[in-house]
């Protein structure tokens, strides 16, 4: 079988326990605004156009049949609305001005890759994550891959949002060993507004996979603007109360650096977000701490 | 008077090192090599030279010891007055230079240049480890009894060997002797209670130690003091050995007998050390006899000692299955605390290349890092390591000229089979050289200083590098490895498989280095890259290091010596890099060539690199042999600031282990850090960093060695 992966990502040190592997696929059931991987939004695979390391060679232009491309007073203009994803033009291009990101790939080159580090995963207590975009988009592809590496005893992570019928995740689990699961906010204004996704089968989904006895590591970026309220992060707090499985709640402080590949998506960037400082954090995370047990990367946990 | 803390003479010590280190930068600029510890003094040794009769040359055991000896007399006394010991050298001799005529061999110069082999091994230093146990128990009046004990047994024709090696005792016990006179002296007139004390201290230990063997561990410790600033002195070796078992046995007994109640003594002891110098020691490691690991709590407290001043260093941490996994924590907890630390050699690839180059695993398991990237059997082998190289990437250049110029087949294969012949070539001048280097060395710079340290050449009155031990093995590093092979993966991908080049263009290209053709450049840049995993440059790589380590190990050289091959550029990359010509990876003309076995920066597609990309690619291409394949790493300081981050990078070094990998360097650092530090050196004039197998100031780097280490980081992203 073969799925769109945007990235794989070796040594990858914060996508689960030990060294890992991250395989990112490509699709995306949310559209949050501060999204920094806008790459990641559609399934299909995309032209990238890196202006800044474009010689304006003038390459791309004769292999292209669809003009997209375009010299104008010495720029290299780029029409993305245009492009079939031919890749004739990526080809063509030596700098990696032109890239196509999103790259078709069977499972078993992605078990190649993975596999290359597989010593380390042994070592570390490591393994691979699926991440996104939503890993569960592509479902099918992504249980094979599961299934190879357990075949091979590779650890396992899934790394979701949850929004999607949980019909597609339930059929993942019997192949995971741990699941990092995104809750962004408690408020349906949030969701309807910012993230663009259904609370409710997000928030249910969690509860139902709780049932099915794996382990869960509850994360939520934290934006500021958007959910960095004391009212939020305990409303999300108490919710995850009730787990059984939990292993931990952890609260990461949104970064804005995805302008560069928004200008690559020829996107637009309206980002009025901004990153809450260390002390806000800290509050935030004692609130949470009321509820449920909370880890941060640099202390470890905050509490219990 | 309160006597100043512990932790106060090692900050003490520290603010002159980096005094030291400024003045040094003032008075010869920036310096790219180890750092060593010599001292600056203001006056220039005066000392007369003692010629060689015949060649006019200083040259051969009795003009070399003579002129070493008057160097020593001449040579000033030097004692910190917040260290232990006493001791320093100012630089190394000019002694035991140039070769005499009739020993040079110059006629290959012209074909070396042809090769860009820079570094054939002639005339070199000596790259050995000594045995300081026959020291630490002798002490230097016992040497000097042995020595005369073995020139009345042995009944030599001719005395000049062990007069020599004579001369050599007794000039360092006079020096040893005017520091006694020296501390007395500062003694009388200290007022500081403590200052007054530490140097009646010292005078009082080398009055026992310029005659006797040492009873305590700071006498121990003087004693090496005094070994390693001559052994600089006269050939800038570098070697201890294995540190923590020649320090344990002192240390137990002081502890036992009280002598000892604070460890932090012992820290101060062992930071005072590494002031005097940088000599390489390994600590951790193997029982000979079963592979328990040998670490001991005096293997820790060389650690602190190493953490708490913080300033250049070179000592090994030794990675094996046994290993201590409490003094390997520690390691990396102050690898990440400091940015720096021990560099970690590894069994998993030393033992099992060694053993296949003929010795036993107990050998194996003895041999220490005792080098830049190399390890030695302390006291009964001698070896030539660090100083021999082979640009893998010339012959490449000549390979083509050869194909161009002929009527057959243009291919991979006919090219390739240039390629063997000319690397074979390259295997046979290191080879012829290095006979004659073991054939000549001892008539024109004998090994008259760790001569004394090994076990064989006083006993049977020959010099180490000529008999004296039964153990020789040569080695050889190989350079430009991903430069090689990624051009030999350009070219199979553009000329041979997708046609977009011919190979005329491509020819031409490369003799105009690149001049309007930018876009051919490009296009063989854009090759998928050694180091990325499974690449055709991957492929070449192996292949171009099987041939390499195939020719060069496979058979001795012409008069029977083992020549160990490995995979090394030291920091040299600019220096190899500037006679060498375009080549096929869209390297300009006199550009840096790659890093040891390193895959070029950014070698992942997509422009990034991985840690374990890199740790596969050189664990995958290491020479088995028991040379080494350093691997150099930079780790981002935001995962020591993580939980499990020590965690992670211990199961890193135990997995390159686990490969078969021989030497990992690591930098913890910052990028914003790094790049501040490369604009503007003033402001971290203490930031040190792991360079090779050396750690060096950063400041005292030049811009284009600076610069590496900021690529490295750049190509991370």
């Amino acid at each position: 079988m073969k799925g769109i992966i945007t990235d794989i990502q070796r040594f990858s040190v914060h996508d689960g326990p030990g060294i890992r592997t991250t395989v990112f696929l490509k699709g995306c059931s949310n559209r949050c605004a501060w999204c920094h991987n806008p790459e990641t939004f559609t399934v299909k695979p995309q032209l990238e156009f890196f202006s800044e390391r474009c010689i304006a060679c003038g390459r791309c232009l004769s292999v292209c049949q669809e003009g997209v491309h375009s010299i104008s007073d010495g720029r290299h203009i780029v029409d993305l609305t245009l492009c079939n994803n031919c890749g004739q033009c990526i080809a063509s291009c030596y700098v990696g001005a032109l890239v196509v990101t999103g790259q078709e790939m069977t499972s078993e080159e992605v078990m190649e890759q993975i596999r290359m580090d597989e010593p380390y995963y042994k070592r570390s207590g490591g393994g691979i994550t699926l991440s996104g975009g939503e890993p569960v988009m592509q479902w099918e592809f992504a249980k094979e891959i599961l299934l190879l590496c357990k075949e091979l005893g590779i650890h396992t992570t899934l790394q979701t949002a949850g929004n999607y019928d949980f019909e597609y995740l339930s059929a993942l689990v019997p192949y995971l060993d741990l699941v990092m699961y995104d809750i962004k906010a408690f408020s349906e204004d949030i969701y309807k507004n910012v993230i663009h996704g259904d609370p409710r089968r997000i928030l249910n989904n969690l509860m139902d996979l709780d049932c099915m006895g794996i382990p869960i590591i509850v994360r939520t970026p934290v934006v500021g603007s958007v959910n960095d309220t004391e009212q939020e992060i305990e409303a999300i707090a108490t919710y995850l109360g009730d787990m059984k499985h939990l292993v931990h709640y952890m609260l990461i402080p949104y970064h804005g650096l995805g302008k560069v590949k928004y200008d690559a998506l020829g996107m637009e960037y309206n980002n009025t977000f901004y990153t809450p400082d260390k002390e806000r954090m800290q509050q935030l995370e004692r609130i949470a701490a009321r509820y449920v047990k909370v880890y941060n990367n640099e202390s470890g946990y905050i509490n219990g | 008077m309160i006597a100043p803390s512990f932790n106060d003479r090692i900050a003490s010590i520290k603010k002159t090192k980096l005094e030291f280190n400024q003045e040094k930068i003032n008075r010869n600029g920036t310096y790219d090599n180890d750092d060593h510890g010599w001292v600056p003094f203001s006056e220039s040794i005066q000392y007369k030279k003692v010629m060689e009769e015949k060649s006019g040359l200083c040259t051969g055991m009795d003009a070399v010891s003579r002129t070493f000896a008057n160097y020593l007399d001449a040579h000033p006394v030097y004692i910190h007055p917040m260290s232990a010991f006493a001791g320093a050298w100012a630089g190394a001799a000019d002694v035991g230079g140039p070769w005499r005529p009739e020993h040079r061999l110059d006629d290959v110069e012209e074909e070396c240049g042809r090769y860009n082999i820079l570094m054939r091994g002639i005339y070199a230093m000596n790259h050995v480890g000594g045995d300081l146990n026959i020291g630490l128990t002798l002490g230097w009046g016992g040497l000097l009894k042995q020595i005369r004990y073995y020139r009345e047994f042995n009944k030599p024709t001719s005395t000049e060997f062990y007069d020599g090696e004579e001369r050599v005792v007794i000039a360092t016990q006079n020096w040893i002797r005017r520091h006694i006179e020296y501390a007395r002296t500062q003694a009388a007139a200290e007022s500081n209670s403590f200052l007054r004390q530490n140097m009646l201290e010292i005078a009082e230990m080398n009055e026992w130690l310029v005659e006797n063997p040492p009873r305590t561990l700071r006498e121990a410790m003087q004693f090496l003091t005094w070994f390693q600033s001559i052994d600089r002195m006269y050939f800038t070796n570098g070697s201890l050995g294995q540190l923590d078992e020649l320090l344990r046995p002192y240390y137990e007994a002081d502890i036992a007998e009280g002598r000892i109640t604070d460890d932090d003594e012992v820290v101060w002891y062992t930071a005072c050390l590494l002031f005097n110098d940088t000599h390489y020691s390994q600590i951790g490691g193997e029982n000979p006899a079963d592979g328990h690991d040998i670490a001991s709590r005096m293997s820790f407290l060389i650690l602190e000692g190493i953490h708490r001043l913080n300033i250049p260093s070179n000592i090994a941490f030794r990675v094996h299955d046994q290993l201590n996994e409490e003094l390997m924590d520690k390691c990396v907890e102050y690898l990440f605390e400091d940015g720096t630390g021990v560099c970690y050699s590894c069994s998993g690839g030393l033992n099992k290349g060694f053993i296949r180059s003929g010795y036993t695993q107990a050998q194996a398991r003895m041999r220490a890092k005792v080098g830049c990237n190399w390890t030695a059997l302390p006291g009964i082998e001698y070896c030539l390591q660090d100083v021999t190289r082979i640009c893998l990437a010339k012959p490449l250049l000549l390979s083509l000229d050869d194909l161009m110029a002929s009527d057959g087949d243009k291919s991979m294969e006919n090219l390739w089979e240039l390629y063997c012949s000319h690397i074979r070539r390259c295997c046979e001048i290191i080879k012829d050289g290095l006979d004659w280097h073991l054939e000549y060395k001892h008539l024109n710079k004998p090994e008259i200083v760790l001569n004394l340290f090994a076990h064989g050449p006083i006993e049977r009155g020959v010099d180490m590098s000529h008999g004296g031990v039964d153990i020789v093995n040569m080695a050889c590093d190989a350079t430009a490895l991903a430069t090689a092979a990624d051009s030999f993966a350009a070219i199979e991908q553009f000329v041979v498989q997708s046609k977009r080049l011919s190979w005329n263009e491509l020819y031409t290209a490369l003799q105009n280095n690149f001049a309007d053709a930018q876009e051919i450049r490009l296009m063989l840049k854009s090759a998928p890259k050694y180091g990325a995993g499974n690449t055709r440059a991957d492929y070449w790589a192996k292949r171009i290091s099987d041939l390499y380590s195939a020719i060069l190990g496979g058979e001795p050289t012409k008069r029977g010596y083992k020549v160990l091959p490995g995979i090394f550029s030291h920091g040299s990359v600019f220096m190899h890099g500037k006679n060498l010509p375009a080549t096929p990876n869209g390297r300009y003309a006199s550009d840096p060539i790659s890093h040891s076995a390193d895959p070029d920066p950014g070698f992942l597609p997509g422009g990034g690199t991985a840690p374990t990309a890199k740790a596969n690619a050189v664990a995958g291409v290491t020479c088995v042999s028991g040379n080494s394949t350093p691997l150099q790493i930079d780790i981002d300081s935001r995962l020591a600031q993580e939980m499990g981050g020590r965690e992670i990078i211990k199961a890193y070094i135990k997995t390159f282990n686990d490969m078969g990998g021989t030497l990992m360097n690591i930098n913890v650092v910052s990028k914003s850090k790094i790049l501040e530090a490369h604009k503007d050196p003033d402001r971290y004039p203490d930031l040190v960093v792991r360079v090779t197998g050396y750690s060096a100031f950063f400041k005292s780097l030049s811009a284009e060695y600076r610069q590496q280490v900021v690529d490295r980081w750049i190509a991370q992203g």
